[in-house]
Protein backbone atom coordinates (compact mmCIF):
# COMPACT_ATOMS: atom_id res chain seq x y z
CA UNK A 1 0.00 0.00 0.00
CA UNK A 2 1.39 3.44 -0.92
CA UNK A 3 1.79 6.21 1.63
CA UNK A 4 -1.10 8.08 -0.02
CA UNK A 5 -3.40 5.08 0.37
CA UNK A 6 -2.29 4.55 3.98
CA UNK A 7 -2.94 8.18 4.86
CA UNK A 8 -6.33 8.11 3.11
CA UNK A 9 -7.27 4.96 5.03
CA UNK A 10 -6.25 6.51 8.36
CA UNK A 11 -8.27 9.64 7.53
CA UNK A 12 -11.31 7.52 6.66
CA UNK A 13 -11.01 5.61 9.94
CA UNK A 14 -10.73 8.86 11.89
CA UNK A 15 -13.76 10.26 10.09
CA UNK A 16 -15.73 7.18 11.09
CA UNK A 17 -14.71 7.30 14.72
CA UNK A 18 -15.18 11.04 15.24
CA UNK A 19 -18.93 11.02 14.49
CA UNK A 20 -19.23 7.90 16.62
CA UNK A 21 -17.63 9.68 19.55
CA UNK A 22 -19.87 12.69 19.03
CA UNK A 23 -22.91 10.41 18.86
CA UNK A 24 -21.89 8.75 22.11
CA UNK A 25 -21.39 12.13 23.75
CA UNK A 26 -24.79 13.32 22.53
CA UNK A 27 -26.41 10.17 23.90
CA UNK A 28 -24.58 10.63 27.23
CA UNK A 29 -25.57 14.29 27.64
CA UNK A 30 -29.05 14.19 26.18
CA UNK A 31 -30.31 10.73 27.06
CA UNK A 32 -28.29 8.77 29.63
CA UNK A 33 -27.81 11.56 32.17
CA UNK A 34 -31.34 13.02 31.92
CA UNK A 35 -32.68 9.44 32.25
CA UNK A 36 -30.56 8.90 35.38
CA UNK A 37 -31.82 12.16 36.90
CA UNK A 38 -35.39 11.18 36.07
CA UNK A 39 -34.87 7.79 37.76
CA UNK A 40 -33.49 9.52 40.84
CA UNK A 41 -36.50 11.86 40.93
CA UNK A 42 -38.81 8.85 40.68
CA UNK A 43 -36.92 6.92 43.37
CA UNK A 44 -37.19 9.91 45.72
CA UNK A 45 -40.66 11.00 44.61
CA UNK A 46 -42.30 10.42 48.03
CA UNK A 47 -39.63 12.47 49.78
CA UNK A 48 -39.83 15.20 47.14
CA UNK A 49 -43.63 15.36 47.45
CA UNK A 50 -43.36 15.61 51.23
CA UNK A 51 -40.85 18.45 50.91
CA UNK A 52 -38.05 16.50 52.57
CA UNK A 53 -35.97 16.58 49.41
CA UNK A 54 -35.81 19.51 47.00
CA UNK A 55 -34.38 19.26 43.50
CA UNK A 56 -32.40 22.45 42.92
CA UNK A 57 -32.59 24.24 39.56
CA UNK A 58 -30.32 22.52 37.04
CA UNK A 59 -26.83 23.86 36.50
CA UNK A 60 -24.21 22.97 33.95
CA UNK A 61 -20.52 22.25 34.41
CA UNK A 62 -17.77 22.14 31.84
CA UNK A 63 -15.86 18.94 31.14
CA UNK A 64 -12.99 18.10 28.86
CA UNK A 65 -12.23 14.56 27.82
CA UNK A 66 -9.39 13.45 25.63
CA UNK A 67 -11.68 11.96 23.00
CA UNK A 68 -14.53 14.46 23.06
CA UNK A 69 -12.86 17.79 23.78
CA UNK A 70 -14.74 20.32 25.95
CA UNK A 71 -18.46 20.09 26.55
CA UNK A 72 -21.06 21.18 29.06
CA UNK A 73 -23.15 18.78 31.12
CA UNK A 74 -25.95 19.13 33.61
CA UNK A 75 -25.25 18.48 37.28
CA UNK A 76 -28.06 17.54 39.65
CA UNK A 77 -28.19 19.06 43.12
CA UNK A 78 -30.59 17.91 45.81
CA UNK A 79 -31.17 20.02 48.90
CA UNK A 80 -31.70 17.77 51.91
CA UNK A 81 -31.73 18.98 55.50
CA UNK A 82 -29.45 21.92 54.81
CA UNK A 83 -26.95 19.87 52.82
CA UNK A 84 -26.43 19.63 49.09
CA UNK A 85 -26.24 16.15 47.62
CA UNK A 86 -24.75 16.26 44.14
CA UNK A 87 -24.91 13.86 41.23
CA UNK A 88 -21.96 14.82 39.10
CA UNK A 89 -21.32 13.24 35.69
CA UNK A 90 -17.55 13.11 35.71
CA UNK A 91 -16.77 11.45 32.41
CA UNK A 92 -18.18 9.41 29.57
CA UNK A 93 -14.95 7.63 28.62
CA UNK A 94 -13.63 6.03 31.76
CA UNK A 95 -11.12 3.50 32.97
CA UNK A 96 -12.37 -0.06 32.71
CA UNK A 97 -15.53 -1.49 31.25
CA UNK A 98 -18.07 1.17 32.27
CA UNK A 99 -19.77 3.52 29.81
CA UNK A 100 -19.70 6.61 31.96
CA UNK A 101 -19.01 7.63 35.53
CA UNK A 102 -21.13 9.77 37.84
CA UNK A 103 -20.21 10.70 41.40
CA UNK A 104 -22.67 11.01 44.24
CA UNK A 105 -21.45 13.13 47.12
CA UNK A 106 -22.45 15.64 49.76
CA UNK A 107 -20.84 18.97 48.90
CA UNK A 108 -17.95 19.69 51.23
CA UNK A 109 -17.90 16.20 52.71
CA UNK A 110 -14.50 14.70 52.01
CA UNK A 111 -14.66 11.31 53.68
CA UNK A 112 -17.47 9.76 51.68
CA UNK A 113 -18.24 9.65 47.98
CA UNK A 114 -19.96 7.07 45.78
CA UNK A 115 -18.96 6.28 42.25
CA UNK A 116 -21.75 5.25 39.91
CA UNK A 117 -20.78 3.37 36.78
CA UNK A 118 -23.01 2.90 33.78
CA UNK A 119 -23.55 -0.43 32.11
CA UNK A 120 -25.68 -1.06 29.05
CA UNK A 121 -27.41 -4.42 29.14
CA UNK A 122 -28.13 -6.58 26.10
CA UNK A 123 -31.37 -4.72 25.40
CA UNK A 124 -29.50 -1.40 25.41
CA UNK A 125 -31.01 -0.35 28.71
CA UNK A 126 -28.84 1.58 31.16
CA UNK A 127 -28.05 0.02 34.52
CA UNK A 128 -26.03 1.85 37.16
CA UNK A 129 -23.72 0.06 39.56
CA UNK A 130 -21.80 1.72 42.34
CA UNK A 131 -19.06 1.43 44.93
CA UNK A 132 -17.81 3.67 47.68
CA UNK A 133 -14.58 5.58 47.19
CA UNK A 134 -13.74 4.65 50.77
CA UNK A 135 -13.53 0.97 49.82
CA UNK A 136 -10.65 1.72 47.48
CA UNK A 137 -10.35 0.72 43.83
CA UNK A 138 -13.08 -1.69 42.86
CA UNK A 139 -12.12 -5.33 42.74
CA UNK A 140 -15.31 -6.73 41.28
CA UNK A 141 -16.59 -6.81 37.71
CA UNK A 142 -19.04 -4.02 37.00
CA UNK A 143 -22.22 -6.08 37.15
CA UNK A 144 -21.17 -7.74 40.41
CA UNK A 145 -21.26 -4.39 42.21
CA UNK A 146 -24.43 -3.28 44.02
CA UNK A 147 -26.96 -1.75 41.64
CA UNK A 148 -28.63 1.61 41.95
CA UNK A 149 -32.20 1.23 43.19
CA UNK A 150 -34.53 3.15 45.44
CA UNK A 151 -33.22 1.29 48.51
CA UNK A 152 -29.54 1.65 47.66
CA UNK A 153 -29.95 5.32 46.70
CA UNK A 154 -31.72 6.11 49.98
CA UNK A 155 -29.02 4.22 51.86
CA UNK A 156 -26.23 6.15 50.13
CA UNK A 157 -27.90 9.51 50.78
CA UNK A 158 -28.48 8.57 54.40
CA UNK A 159 -24.78 7.75 54.82
CA UNK A 160 -23.78 11.02 53.13
CA UNK A 161 -25.97 12.95 55.57
CA UNK A 162 -24.76 11.18 58.70
CA UNK A 163 -22.33 13.19 60.82
CA UNK B 1 7.54 0.99 50.59
CA UNK B 2 7.55 2.55 47.12
CA UNK B 3 7.38 6.22 46.23
CA UNK B 4 3.85 5.59 44.96
CA UNK B 5 2.86 4.14 48.33
CA UNK B 6 4.36 7.19 50.02
CA UNK B 7 2.54 9.63 47.76
CA UNK B 8 -0.73 7.83 48.32
CA UNK B 9 -0.21 7.68 52.08
CA UNK B 10 0.52 11.42 52.23
CA UNK B 11 -2.61 12.08 50.25
CA UNK B 12 -4.76 9.96 52.55
CA UNK B 13 -3.33 11.65 55.66
CA UNK B 14 -4.06 15.09 54.23
CA UNK B 15 -7.54 14.06 53.16
CA UNK B 16 -8.33 12.59 56.56
CA UNK B 17 -7.24 15.80 58.30
CA UNK B 18 -9.30 17.97 55.97
CA UNK B 19 -12.22 15.60 56.34
CA UNK B 20 -12.09 15.86 60.14
CA UNK B 21 -11.98 19.64 59.85
CA UNK B 22 -14.99 19.69 57.55
CA UNK B 23 -16.96 17.47 59.94
CA UNK B 24 -16.19 19.88 62.78
CA UNK B 25 -17.10 22.85 60.60
CA UNK B 26 -20.52 21.44 59.69
CA UNK B 27 -21.25 20.71 63.35
CA UNK B 28 -21.08 24.42 64.12
CA UNK B 29 -21.23 26.56 60.97
CA UNK B 30 -21.28 29.84 62.90
CA UNK B 31 -18.23 29.09 65.06
CA UNK B 32 -15.90 32.07 65.36
CA UNK B 33 -13.08 29.94 63.93
CA UNK B 34 -14.71 30.01 60.46
CA UNK B 35 -14.98 33.78 60.69
CA UNK B 36 -11.33 34.07 61.68
CA UNK B 37 -10.43 31.93 58.67
CA UNK B 38 -12.57 34.14 56.44
CA UNK B 39 -14.86 31.30 55.36
CA UNK B 40 -17.94 32.79 57.00
CA UNK B 41 -18.87 36.44 57.63
CA UNK B 42 -20.06 37.74 61.00
CA UNK B 43 -23.55 38.61 59.74
CA UNK B 44 -24.13 35.36 57.80
CA UNK B 45 -27.12 33.33 58.92
CA UNK B 46 -26.91 29.59 59.64
CA UNK B 47 -27.90 28.39 56.17
CA UNK B 48 -25.61 30.82 54.33
CA UNK B 49 -22.73 29.86 56.64
CA UNK B 50 -23.40 26.18 55.91
CA UNK B 51 -23.45 26.89 52.19
CA UNK B 52 -20.12 28.75 52.38
CA UNK B 53 -18.56 25.92 54.38
CA UNK B 54 -19.83 23.42 51.77
CA UNK B 55 -18.23 25.44 48.98
CA UNK B 56 -14.97 25.93 50.86
CA UNK B 57 -14.47 22.26 51.74
CA UNK B 58 -15.65 21.08 48.34
CA UNK B 59 -12.92 23.20 46.77
CA UNK B 60 -10.36 22.14 49.37
CA UNK B 61 -11.19 18.46 48.79
CA UNK B 62 -10.80 18.89 45.05
CA UNK B 63 -7.43 20.59 45.44
CA UNK B 64 -6.23 17.83 47.77
CA UNK B 65 -7.31 15.24 45.19
CA UNK B 66 -5.57 17.15 42.42
CA UNK B 67 -2.32 17.48 44.36
CA UNK B 68 -2.46 13.81 45.36
CA UNK B 69 -3.03 12.88 41.72
CA UNK B 70 -0.05 14.97 40.55
CA UNK B 71 2.17 13.64 43.34
CA UNK B 72 1.26 10.11 42.30
CA UNK B 73 2.43 10.86 38.78
CA UNK B 74 5.67 12.45 39.94
CA UNK B 75 6.38 9.35 42.07
CA UNK B 76 5.56 7.11 39.12
CA UNK B 77 7.85 8.96 36.71
CA UNK B 78 10.68 8.92 39.24
CA UNK B 79 10.23 5.17 39.65
CA UNK B 80 10.16 4.73 35.88
CA UNK B 81 13.35 6.74 35.57
CA UNK B 82 15.05 4.71 38.30
CA UNK B 83 13.96 1.53 36.60
CA UNK B 84 15.42 2.75 33.29
CA UNK B 85 18.72 3.61 34.93
CA UNK B 86 18.90 0.30 36.78
CA UNK B 87 18.44 -1.69 33.61
CA UNK B 88 21.18 -0.30 31.45
CA UNK B 89 21.39 -0.78 27.73
CA UNK B 90 23.49 -3.91 28.04
CA UNK B 91 21.87 -5.63 30.96
CA UNK B 92 18.41 -6.32 29.58
CA UNK B 93 15.53 -5.19 27.35
CA UNK B 94 15.07 -1.41 27.22
CA UNK B 95 12.50 0.17 29.46
CA UNK B 96 10.56 2.81 27.47
CA UNK B 97 10.84 6.48 28.37
CA UNK B 98 7.72 8.20 29.75
CA UNK B 99 6.88 9.80 26.39
CA UNK B 100 6.92 6.40 24.62
CA UNK B 101 5.23 4.48 27.38
CA UNK B 102 1.67 4.57 26.04
CA UNK B 103 2.83 3.26 22.68
CA UNK B 104 4.82 0.52 24.40
CA UNK B 105 1.85 -0.51 26.55
CA UNK B 106 -0.42 -0.74 23.50
CA UNK B 107 1.64 -3.70 22.34
CA UNK B 108 1.16 -5.49 25.65
CA UNK B 109 -2.27 -4.61 26.93
CA UNK B 110 -4.56 -2.23 25.07
CA UNK B 111 -6.85 -1.61 28.08
CA UNK B 112 -3.92 -0.78 30.30
CA UNK B 113 -2.55 1.58 27.64
CA UNK B 114 -5.93 3.32 27.41
CA UNK B 115 -6.20 3.65 31.19
CA UNK B 116 -2.69 5.06 31.34
CA UNK B 117 -3.46 7.57 28.59
CA UNK B 118 -6.62 8.64 30.39
CA UNK B 119 -4.64 9.28 33.57
CA UNK B 120 -1.93 11.11 31.65
CA UNK B 121 -4.51 13.36 30.00
CA UNK B 122 -6.03 14.09 33.40
CA UNK B 123 -2.57 14.85 34.80
CA UNK B 124 -1.87 17.31 31.95
CA UNK B 125 -5.20 19.03 32.43
CA UNK B 126 -4.58 19.51 36.15
CA UNK B 127 -0.93 20.44 35.75
CA UNK B 128 -1.81 23.16 33.25
CA UNK B 129 -4.81 24.25 35.31
CA UNK B 130 -6.88 24.24 32.14
CA UNK B 131 -10.06 23.55 34.03
CA UNK B 132 -9.41 24.05 37.71
CA UNK B 133 -12.97 23.20 38.66
CA UNK B 134 -13.07 19.79 37.02
CA UNK B 135 -13.49 16.64 39.08
CA UNK B 136 -11.05 13.75 38.73
CA UNK B 137 -11.83 10.84 36.48
CA UNK B 138 -10.06 8.44 38.86
CA UNK B 139 -9.47 8.56 42.57
CA UNK B 140 -5.87 8.69 43.81
CA UNK B 141 -6.16 5.06 44.95
CA UNK B 142 -7.33 4.00 41.50
CA UNK B 143 -4.53 6.01 39.92
CA UNK B 144 -1.99 4.27 42.16
CA UNK B 145 -3.28 0.83 41.22
CA UNK B 146 -3.13 1.55 37.49
CA UNK B 147 0.34 3.09 37.66
CA UNK B 148 1.58 0.10 39.67
CA UNK B 149 0.19 -2.21 37.00
CA UNK B 150 1.96 -0.14 34.35
CA UNK B 151 5.25 -0.48 36.23
CA UNK B 152 4.78 -4.22 36.60
CA UNK B 153 4.29 -4.49 32.83
CA UNK B 154 7.76 -3.09 32.13
CA UNK B 155 10.65 -5.28 31.14
CA UNK B 156 12.74 -6.35 34.06
CA UNK B 157 15.85 -8.41 34.47
CA UNK B 158 16.66 -11.13 36.95
CA UNK B 159 18.81 -8.69 38.90
CA UNK B 160 15.99 -6.15 39.31
CA UNK B 161 13.61 -8.89 40.37
CA UNK B 162 16.12 -10.00 42.95
CA UNK B 163 16.53 -6.41 44.07
CA UNK B 164 12.78 -6.05 44.41
CA UNK B 165 12.56 -9.28 46.39
CA UNK B 166 15.40 -8.17 48.62
CA UNK B 167 14.00 -4.70 49.20
CA UNK B 168 10.64 -6.16 50.21
CA UNK B 169 12.42 -8.27 52.81
CA UNK B 170 14.17 -5.19 54.16
CA UNK B 171 11.03 -3.12 54.32
CA UNK B 172 9.33 -3.14 57.70
CA UNK B 173 6.82 -0.35 57.06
Amino acid sequence: MSLRETLQKIEEQEDVSRPQIQAKLKEWREAAIPRLYQSVREMLSDLITDGLVTVNPPRAERRTEELTGPYEIEVMDLAIRGRTITLNPVALFVIGDAMGRVELSARGRLDRRYILLRHKDDSGKDRWFFYSEKDGPRKLPLTSLPELSRETLEDMIEKLLLP
Amino acid sequence: MSLLDDACRHHLVLKTLASEESTKAFADPLASRHMELGIVEVDDDHSLAKCKIETFYEELGRRIDEIGFLDGFVAFETMLDDHRKRIGRKSGPRVPAAKNLAQYLKGIDRDLAESYELLKFERDEIAHALLPARPLVATVLEEKEILETVLSALPSTGSSRMLKKASSQWSFS
